[in-house]
């Protein structure tokens, strides 16, 4: 019996065929499957003990579960399948997401384009509204909710309300959540909300190592980043690298508990150790040394266009790090990267540093000859754009589909996001803001066009080769047959709707 | 000045109070205060106040808080109980009626002190 029960819902508690990638479907309706094939092929369910307690769980509910060990509650991670038994004794409840309400991208996107609710907001809402969880809030039990979209509480009082949540935590909670559930434990006040200021960061030596293995082997060697760009609220906290030693003790939890492949996560693996945004070779060769001595098959979760040319043109880089990945095992490694926008007057006005040490003047071009670097060493980026910046004009959009059309020859997914406020811009309305025009139609066509281009030789040649791989890769197939079926129909509805408002 | 410090909202949030708020975080901010502990003392329904006071808490990235609600009638009683911890309070009321209310409640307990 544990008094303290940390749990999601599906989308979020599955490693998705240990693909991360495969994740970004549950940001989305079923489209063109029944709900429950979707499910499978994004969420399928995660193993768990004779308990319910997960195999994996998402890295950061491990981090304050490891924090809730350490001070001694009786603690564990529960699959959302085997939360009702658990929660007749428990007397608090953690939750976490990425997305509770599928309010950032690209989620939004999804849900403004088809009109249907994707899949993790519809997932979260049936895990809040099981009868047992009804029950267990009538009996007492205390609700605190936290993760990366806490913010987004703020926007849904209501479902805040019917769902009993007491408290939302705003922030990295290593340094608050003893407190909190020591409190909910003693029928002591709660606060209703707690947000986590820039001095109450856990420093290094106070961030705990994960008990228990993660979902797909993440392990964090970064916190924080120094780019300072507009739109993100990451740049707001401070810059903190994890010694060797600490990622070792998380490798051996992983590797101890039978995941083998991982991947690093930092806002720029790339700049694992430097102060600034130099690349620090010593330090990252160390970093992926250490990881692939332990993981069979690695990626990163997040690099910088910036930094992966300056590592490769300046130091070589990238090649010698290809050395130490490429091996037997796997022959090309995944990364997210942000291009955000092609045009230079807008990334000086909202991401001045993202291109340093290079001027902002030379965005695209630090763009396309990373993306050729990554080609190169078999990396395969899945990159993002935002569209409906503050300040975007139709110049700067049409900017950003010209570069689109530049990096056509590099093996990639791109993907256009549509503009969520957060960091400097996270008070905006953008429910009502957010107007799709003929210029964002275009970018996302030519998006579309990329990843179909692409999107069979990443799925054969890399991503889902092999025998054992066949069942996914077929669903996958018919779903990207139904996606271009799709697109000509919605190509045909788009040019009849632009007729008919120009008129005759 | 303390490390951290009450700030107290009494009554409805209008923008009047969101500005104030606004401009006390940013004030305790340039003194070193870390933290906030945010008591909304309000008559309306639970979380209410929390749609107003959503812009300053989104704007606010810096400063920690804990915002927790109280119905109004429990405005003296706490007032006391922070007064008797030593605790520094700003206190903030859009209303009028309210304000003198406050005052004489803080007249109250300085006299008990």
């Amino acid at each position: 019996m544990f008094d303290v029960i940390l749990t999601t819902d599906r989308t979020m508690m599955t490693n998705h065929h240990g693909k991360e990638f495969l994740g970004f479907m549950a940001t989305g309706p079923a489209l063109g499957l029944p709900e429950p094939i979707w499910l499978w092929i994004c969420a399928p369910k995660m193993k768990t003990d004779k308990v319910g307690r997960a195999w994996q769980a998402p890295y950061g509910m491990r981090k304050i579960e490891a924090v809730l060990i350490d001070a001694g509650f009786k603690v564990a991670t529960i699959d959302p399948d085997h939360l009702d038994r658990h929660l007749r004794h428990a007397k608090v409840l953690l939750l976490s997401h990425h997305d509770y309400f599928a309010l950032c991208p690209p989620s939004s996107e999804w849900w403004s384009v088809t009109k249907k609710e994707p899949v993790n907001a519809k997932s979260f809402r049936r895990l809040m509204e099981r009868p047992a969880l009804r029950e267990a809030k009538r009996r007492g039990l205390k609700i605190i909710a936290g993760g990366p979209a806490a913010w987004q509480w703020l926007w849904k009082i209501d479902k805040w309300l019917e769902w009993g949540v007491d408290t939302v935590v705003d922030g990295e909670a290593e340094k608050v959540v003893v407190d909190l559930v020591s409190r909910a434990l003693n029928g002591e006040s709660l606060p209703r909300y707690v947000y986590v200021g820039v001095d109450e960061v856990p420093r290094l030596e106070e961030i705990p190592t994960i008990k228990h293995a993660s979902i797909n082997g993440l392990i964090e060697v970064t916190r924080g980043c120094p780019r300072n760009c507009k739109f993100c609220s990451v740049t707001l906290r401070p810059l903190r690298h994890y010694t060797l030693d600490m990622i070792e003790r998380e490798l051996k939890v992983n590797v101890s508990e039978g995941v083998t492949d991982g991947i690093i996560h930092s806002e720029d693996v790339l700049l694992y150790g430097s102060r600034g945004v130099e690349p620090e070779p010593d330090a990252v060769i160390k970093l992926h040394k250490l990881v692939k001595s332990y993981y069979k098959k690695i990626a990163w979760s997040h690099a910088s266009l910036s930094a992966i040319k300056r590592a490769e043109e300046k130091y070589k880089l990238v090649s010698k790090v290809r050395e130490i990945i490429c091996d037997d095992n796997q022959d090309y490694w995944g990364v997210e990267v942000g291009i955000e926008t092609g045009s230079v007057s807008l990334a000086k006005k909202i991401m001045p540093a993202k291109s340093a040490p290079y001027p902002a003047e030379m965005w695209p071009q630090v763009v396309e000859d990373a993306f050729a670097i990554m080609h190169e060493n078999h990396i395969i980026p899945a990159a993002t754009l935002i569209l409906g910046l503050p300040e975007e004009t139709e110049d700067d959009v049409m900017r950003t589909a010209e570069l689109l059309d530049r990096l056509r020859p590099y093996r990639s997914l791109i993907v256009p996001m549509f503009f969520v406020p957060m960091g400097y811009f996270k008070t905006h309305d953008w429910f009502t803001r957010v107007k799709i025009r003929d210029e964002h139609v275009e970018v996302m066509k030519r998006c579309l066009d990329h990843a179909l281009y692409w999107a069979n030789d990443i799925m054969s040649k890399f991503y889902l080769k092999g025998p054992s791989r066949a069942p996914l890769r077929w669903m996958l197939r018919l779903f990207l047959a139904y996606v271009r079926w799709r697109t000509r129909s919605i190509d045909k509805k788009i040019e009849e709707w632009k007729a008919k408002r120009e008129g005759p | 000045m303390n490390d951290e410090v009450e700030l107290a909202i009494v009554g409805e949030v209008t923008d009047g109070v969101k500005r104030a708020l606004l401009e006390n975080l940013n004030a305790l901010r340039s003194k070193g205060v870390r933290r906030v502990s945010l008591r909304v003392f309000a008559r309306n329904a639970p979380l209410r106040s929390l749609e107003g006071l959503r812009e300053v808490l989104l704007t606010n990235m810096v400063t920690s808080i804990r915002l927790y609600e109280h119905d109004l009638g429990e405005l003296h009683d706490m007032l006391k109980q922070l007064v008797k911890g030593g605790k520094e309070i700003i206190l903030i009321s859009g209303e009028e009626p309210l304000r003198s209310q406050v005052l004489s409640v803080l007249s109250n307990l300085k006299h008990e002190r």
